[in-house]
């Protein structure tokens, strides 16, 4: 695998950063299409911005890591943050289902959907507590993914 | 150009934010039409915008609007945070017994919208004039096939 490693200030100003870095790094693989390159970028958002927001709780200045590795079927983010453990990875949303829209008191929901959101764009996904972190994995599948093996 | 359209060009704002320059434009254009007043963000709607759309938004409430388009013509990049803002958007206008609509999304941005459902709750309008109107598309125009504005 290459790996491309991006280091950033926990701020919101460096999301773009961070989707720019993704999309040129999945882009390096031809047959990914558009479509799943928008997903891996809203997806790789997402954690990212739970990441910050981390931070942001524990007014921590360590930096957030993101780390892309281009495979042969697939592209592998792991964003890996210092801004508390698994508990508040998780707290995202209950089960990381997306919500029924047509539930009662759906819209006093303004949060709590970046967890469904990368479940169901990403074709893999993995949140692991670390030691005073979290790091979640989100893996997109090229067109060759299967086909071989 | 439509008398609807405010004076720039997201179209074009979007190729220079594209251009490979890590260079992050964003803007936020507020102006009347007929009874509604039109919030036009240009750019990407993440944690790092959003902030300056709320204030705006919420001052506008606070001041008496009732009626207020979102234009998302020139929005190319819209994540969970950016959905919360719309919801936010929305509770409010309804506490003050106002109203939202939705104009102008990239099919891009409304796919968002769509996997978390809230296209149920507002449709999508093609432009700010059909907003205004009361005409809800029926299907997105592809982004491609999009007149340069």
């Amino acid at each position: 695998m290459s790996e491309v490693v991006l280091e950033i200030p926990a701020r919101p100003e460096y999301l773009a950063l961070v989707r720019q870095v993704v999309a040129a790094a999945a882009a390096v693989e031809p047959t990914f299409r558009d479509e799943r390159i928008e997903d891996l970028r809203i997806a790789v958002s997402e954690a990212a911005t739970n990441a910050i927001e981390a931070h942001a709780d524990l007014e921590s200045e360590e930096r957030i890591v993101l780390r892309c590795n281009l495979g042969d079927d697939r592209i592998e983010v792991e964003v890996t943050d210092r801004g508390g453990g698994f508990e508040r990875a998780s707290a995202d949303s209950e089960d990381g289902a997306m919500p029924d829209p047509d539930a009662p008191g759906r819209l006093e929901r303004e949060r709590g959907l970046g967890l469904p959101l990368m479940r169901h764009l990403a074709d893999e996904h993995d949140i692991t507590s670390l030691d005073g972190g979290t790091a979640v994995r989100l893996v997109v599948y090229t067109p060759w993914h299967g086909r071989y093996g | 150009m439509d008398a609807q359209q405010p004076p720039w060009s997201p179209a074009r704002q979007r190729r220079i934010g594209n251009a490979g320059a890590a260079i992050v434009l964003f803007d936020l254009q507020v102006f009347d039409s007929d009874e509604w007043v039109v919030v036009a963000p240009v750019g990407e709607l993440d944690l790092s915008s959003i902030p300056q759309v709320r204030q705006r938004i919420v001052q506008l409430v606070a001041d008496g609007e009732q009626r207020v388009v979102l234009d998302l013509a020139g929005v190319d990049f819209v994540d969970s945070a950016g959905i919360g803002l719309v919801v936010m958007v929305a509770k409010r206008l309804a506490a003050h017994g106002g109203e939202l609509r939705i104009a102008g999304p990239t099919q891009g941005v409304w796919s968002v919208f769509e996997l978390v459902g809230l296209d149920r709750l507002w449709p999508a309008h093609e432009s700010v004039a059909d907003a205004i109107a009361g005409r809800t598309a029926t299907t997105m125009v592809p982004d491609a096939e999009r007149a340069p504005q």
